[in-house]
């Protein structure tokens, strides 16, 4: 699903160049559950930046699902992001003016869904988190479980390769983190969704099948996880 | 499909930013608003002076001394009442009027006032069909029998008589005493006038002639007179006849002519040349205010641009392309000039009708300005627009989501 051959970026500050990443490989195969941890500056970001196609590398080989990524230009990254991930924020990053079923709904617009079916599609994907209830309310009428439930249909509604969570429980207490990461469990286990998890929380690590350490650019361990 | 979308997000946005938006189209409301209305007003003006000259039915010229001619200390040389029996005799087919134009002390039931004095010529009725309020105008005799009557205007017979009868009542003019034989109607507005008005005493050219002093002419003398020209087609061949008529008997001043012969076109011709000025004027203070208000409009969506940044950033992480991102704020920068530029034309279209209503004009507002100010709008929109969207659409997606 996701092939990274000795991937390195770097970045130019000033007359100084930065080594965010210093040839990271990596396999990620379809419905796998992967969590990628790391203490800040380690190149974490940088490689979820990657990955998510909303950044290139400097050197090296990306294939997502069969396609190589590292050589597109902005406007199709642009697709790939649209058709290919689903991202869950941190923050969430629902737009506030818009209701739940419209923030589900944008990403089928801009991959040119027609009105009716892209109605239909987002409000069956909302009823699938549990939201069948809340569609026309939102951001700030809904709590912060809620929204991540939102950012979760507006993720998956696009059925796509792979859903990239980064931080998703940081914004939330841990009763409700642990729902979301229930969440994103029974989409892995029951739907057969790939899911890559950025987290710096080591319990919530292990909700997945792989952990991977990144430190100073590199992979620095790539194990499966123990059953819980 | 998307442009829909792209059109529904730009509403919602502006519905959002209410106050901002309005203060924003300010500009484009005063600029649009000024050029419907300069349009309107200049094309309804026009058409009351066309509808004036045809109400009357028939071209006018007239003939008077040619004040440029003549130097400062000068006084120019007037014309004689035989130019206008000459004029008369070479154009049978048209009515001549010769003016006498004075004032004078005028009293009656003991009221003493200054007042304009005119005298006219036989046919003045024929070319002007004044409508009388009581009596008649002068017949014939009246101006062969030098009889000592009048016609006045309503407001001289107010003012001298009241709201009693003034028909058969007598007004000193001057040093003799005339009897009125005729009130005229209230004049309403009128395009086109012989300087007379409600406040004018009219009395038989001749009589005016023997009573009334030559002044420092030493001759019977003309202030001007008026041919009533039927067949519009002939105006110019009428006009130039009398040129060479005038110069024949006259000659130069200091080599240009002593007398000018202008006709009622002219005012409309003067007054398209006065209006264009004002067009003009106008037309840069409203460009003016349109290029202004354009670069408020950019200001205010670089603002929204830097406020948005991180919804440009969820979009984008959401498959947005450049030219989605660049769609949306381009329609929202084209919607809030046309918003404007819409209340920009009804504002035009109310000050021209009110406008309209002062001047009782027929109100008229040609399409073609709508359209123009619409138009103009949809430029400045997209023009000052293309630059913050182009903004919005190359902004780094990583960038625009870690922002707060």
């Amino acid at each position: 699903m996701i092939r990274l051959i000795d991937i390195h970026k770097d970045y130019r500050m000033g007359s100084n160049v930065v080594k965010a990443l210093n040839g990271i490989s990596l396999n990620i195969n379809a419905q796998e559950f992967v969590s990628i941890m790391g203490p800040s500056g380690s190149g974490k970001s940088t490689l979820m930046n990657i990955i998510g196609a909303l950044d290139r590398p400097t050197s090296g080989s990306y294939h997502l699902d069969g396609e190589d990524v590292s050589g597109l230009t902005d406007n199709e990254l642009a697709v790939i992001r649209n058709r290919k991930i689903g991202f869950v924020f941190q923050t969430f990053n629902l737009l506030p003016r818009k209701t739940a079923l419209q923030n589900v709904e944008l990403p089928l617009i801009y991959g040119g869904m027609p009105r009716r079916a892209r109605r239909q599609r987002a409000r069956e994907t909302l009823e699938m988190v549990g939201l069948g209830d809340r569609m026309d309310h939102r951001p700030s009428e809904l709590s912060g479980g809620q929204r991540q439930r939102v950012a979760i249909a507006r993720a998956l509604v696009t059925s796509p390769a792979i859903v990239f969570a980064d931080e998703p429980t940081g914004n939330l207490d841990s009763q409700t983190g642990q729902e979301i990461m229930d969440i994103f469990t029974r989409l892995n286990r029951d739907q057969k969704v790939t899911v890559l998890l950025v987290t710096h929380e080591a319990d919530i690590a292990t909700y997945a099948d792989r952990v991977i350490h990144i430190r100073d650019g590199l992979i620095f361990s790539d194990e499966a996880v123990v059953s819980r | 499909m998307k442009i829909l979308f792209s059109l529904s997000e730009a509403t919602e946005t502006i519905r959002h930013n209410k106050f901002r938006t309005f203060l924003t189209m300010l500009g484009m409301n005063i600029g649009v608003g000024a050029i419907i209305a300069i349009i309107a007003i200049g094309l309804m003006a026009r058409t009351s002076i066309m509808e004036g000259v045809g109400e009357l039915g028939a071209a006018l010229i007239i003939v008077q001394p040619e004040y440029k001619s003549y130097d400062d200390q000068e006084r120019p040389l007037r014309l004689a009442p035989e130019d206008g029996t000459n004029l008369a005799r070479l154009f049978p087919e048209e009515t001549v009027l010769p003016y006498l134009q004075g004032s004078a002390d005028t009293s009656a039931r003991g009221l003493t006032n200054g007042e304009q004095v005119f005298g006219v010529g036989e046919d003045y009725n024929l070319v002007w069909n004044r409508e009388l309020e009581a009596g008649r105008f002068f017949d014939p005799e009246d101006h062969h029998l030098r009889r000592k009557v009048a016609v006045i205007g309503s407001r001289i017979a107010r003012k001298y008589f009241g709201t009693g009868e003034a028909v058969g009542e007598t007004l000193r003019v001057g040093a003799q005493v005339y009897t009125v034989v005729g009130v005229l109607n209230e004049r309403g507005r009128e395009t086109m006038n012989d300087g007379t008005g409600d406040t004018t005493i009219y009395l038989p050219l001749e009589t005016y002639q023997s009573f009334f002093n030559h002044g420092w002419y030493g001759r019977p003398y003309l202030n001007y007179l008026l041919i009533r020209v039927e067949n519009m087609d002939r105006i110019n061949e009428i006009v130039s006849k009398t040129e060479i008529y005038l110069f024949s008997r006259y000659g130069f001043k200091n080599g240009e002519p002593r007398f000018r012969v202008s006709k009622s076109q002219d005012d409309i011709n003067t007054f398209n040349k006065v209006f264009d000025v004002i067009t003009l004027v106008i037309s840069l203070i409203a460009g003016l205010s349109l290029l202004v208000s354009g670069m408020g409009i950019m200001n205010i969506m670089l603002v929204a641009i830097t406020e948005r940044t991180r919804e440009i950033g969820i979009r984008k992480s959401l498959g947005a392309r450049r030219r989605d991102i660049l769609e949306q704020f381009l329609i929202e920068a084209v919607i809030i000039c046309l918003l404007g530029g819409g209340i920009g034309v009804i504002l035009g279209m109310l000050v021209s009708f009110l406008v309209a209503l002062s001047q009782s004009w027929n109100y008229l507002v040609p399409l073609f300005s709508v359209a123009a100010g619409l138009g103009v709008s949809l430029v400045i929109g997209l023009f000052f627009g293309i630059y913050p969207a182009m903004r919005a659409a190359r902004m780094d997606p990583i960038t625009a989501l870690s922002r707060d």
